[in-house]
């Protein structure tokens, strides 16, 4: 007979990734002064420019997803505030690369100008915005997202391959025999 | 903790293994491969991916991401284990072209991948995850790829790797490569040579999968009433089970081509029944452990001297590792495990790599 597959997932995978209430008190921000609530409310800044975005491009709902972890996973290890002598990761910039990688890992590739011009658009508020591709805007998007790819990536550990957390809640709603119930789903989705 | 400290263990990797890091090259491909010692005297391979200026406009190229996430997704004994990730610095300031990029951090063009030093699938070069949706037609080496892929259609799944997996089988019979096709039709000649003229079901098949390159294929190459050589062919290597094994595996029909479950004899069909047979034949399967272990031997090449390029003699070199091990082993490294990569696979590979970005 065959081997038997001994495919079963690392016990490490996502530990890394798993913190506690304490170390989720003690982020680089706030390590940096930042208060609680004031990095919480970047993060959902952070996220909701990736959604913008990702609604723009008509990204799925998955990858938009992927692109909203990688920002928290990367604000883990790097701090949004500004200081000398080091660069600054701003959330709309670092949610940008992060949704330019996840359109990667999740197979969704959309062309870095198409993204480019959404985040112009998104980041002035003007969905019909006419952004020329020699613009300084333009170009500072694409530097900005080359550039920061590459730290998101290193940050992350390489570490690509997320479990989504729908498949889970669904199986919670079952549980709960709360499968039906429209309204809760809709809001424990988004 | 592992991310700190990535980049300091890249160039840590490389310092200390200074002696060994360029004359151990593995293999060549679309990123160089390297045999090192880290820190704790551990063997591991590295794979460099080198990331081109030119490739650069779109980032990390995807298919590097598709090779680290799906190694890293992939946990089997007979997949190579992906330690870590590490990125290099190269120059400083790369953008030599001034149109393309203006202003550059930091040249990040090396990543490397350490990885477990092992006889194991390690090549997820070209790899990504299926989906039913259009893939390039032009992957796999051409010895090794399918009828519906030498037709060009981009609407291939699995079944493409199972073809390629019962030509291995054969090449482990044969100890050379079955169908070395250089033209895709060239390849697909010698694919009727062998199977015979394909069942007039068989080409309604690969008709309805949609094989852009069929109709002018049939009209202008396809010879007629051509039969099935398999058995012939190989009766006198092997058993009548191994033969409809890889019969199995090698239908015009990628439906009808076994799937990998049933190859594995797993389910109850008649494919697997049939599997199945194969499997309990007599010699079984032993553990890997209890497996002879050879001198290394890779291609008749010295190892441990100049990066010599390899894979250019493919048929000859191949046939070598057949008849003479102990004399092209000479100057072999003391190691007795070959860390194969493929390379005269690779090579084409990469050709394909480089072919797609340009697409792109």
């Amino acid at each position: 007979m065959p081997p038997a597959s001994s495919n079963s997932a690392p016990a490490t995978v996502g530990s890394q990734w798993l913190f506690s209430e304490e170390e989720l008190s003690q982020t680089p921000s706030m390590l940096d002064g930042m208060s609680a609530e004031q990095e919480r409310e970047n993060r959902s800044k952070g996220v909701n420019f990736i959604t913008q975005v990702g609604i723009m491009l008509k990204l799925p709902q998955l990858t938009l997803a992927t692109a909203s972890v990688f920002l928290h996973r990367f604000y883990m290890r790097y701090s949004m505030v500004e200081k000398e002598g080091r660069p600054t990761f701003h959330y709309y910039a670092i949610a940008a690369t992060a949704l330019f990688l996840a359109t990667k890992v999740e197979e969704n590739c959309r062309k870095m100008k198409e993204l480019v011009i959404a985040c112009c658009r998104v980041a002035q508020k003007n969905t019909n915005l006419i952004v020329d591709e020699q613009a300084k805007e333009f170009w500072r998007w694409k530097d900005t997202i080359l550039l920061n790819e590459e730290i998101l990536l290193e940050a992350m550990c390489f570490d690509l391959s997320l479990e989504p957390p729908y498949h889970t809640l669904f199986q919670f709603l079952v549980l709960f025999h709360e499968q039906n119930n429209k309204k809760l789903r809709n809001s424990a989705w988004a | 903790m592992k991310d700190s400290t990535s980049l300091e263990k890249a160039v840590s990797l490389r310092n200390q293994c200074a002696d060994s890091w360029k004359s151990n090259q593995l293999g060549k491909a679309y990123g160089v491969v390297y045999r090192a010692r880290d820190r704790n005297s551990n063997i591991v391979a590295l794979k460099q991916i080198r990331i081109l200026p030119q490739e650069r406009q779109n980032g990390i190229p995807i298919t590097a991401i598709r090779e680290i996430a799906i190694l890293q997704s992939l946990r089997h004994i007979n997949i190579i284990n992906i330690l870590d990730v590490a990125v290099g610095q190269g120059s400083e300031n790369c953008s030599d072209d001034g149109s393309e990029r203006r202003s550059e951090g930091r040249g990040l063009d090396e990543v490397y991948m350490v990885m477990e030093y092992a006889e194991q699938v390690a090549d997820f070069g070209m790899a990504r995850e299926y989906s039913p949706r259009p893939l390039t037609p032009g992957v796999v080496t051409i010895w090794y790829r399918s009828p519906e892929l030498l037709l060009g259609t981009s609407h291939y799944n699995p079944s493409v790797d199972l073809w390629s997996a019962g030509l291995i089988l054969t090449e482990l019979l044969l100890c050379t490569p079955l169908l070395p096709g250089d033209t895709e039709i060239q390849q697909l000649a010698l694919i009727v040579k062998l199977l015979g003229t394909p069942s007039p079901d068989s080409i309604a098949a690969l008709s309805a999968i949609g094989c852009p390159d069929l109709s002018r294929w049939r009209r202008e190459q396809l010879p007629q009433g051509r039969v099935d050589n398999l058995e012939r062919r190989f009766l006198s290597e092997t058993t009548k089970e191994t033969v409809r094994f890889i019969g199995g595996l090698l239908k015009w029909d990628p439906d009808e081509r076994w799937t990998a479950a049933e190859a594995l004899a797993k389910g109850r069909n008649k494919n697997a029944g049939e599997a199945e047979r194969w499997w309990r034949e007599s010699p079984r399967e032993v553990d890997k452990d209890l497996l002879p272990t050879f001198p290394e031997i890779r291609n008749g090449e010295r190892i441990g001297g100049e990066m010599v390029h390899r894979g250019t003699d493919k048929i000859s070199t191949r046939k070598g590792k057949g008849n003479d091990g102990a004399r092209s082993a000479k100057g072999a490294s003391l190691e007795s495990y070959v860390f194969d990569f493929g390379t005269d696979q690779m090579e084409s590979q990469s050709q394909r790599v480089t072919k797609r970005h340009r697409i792109r």
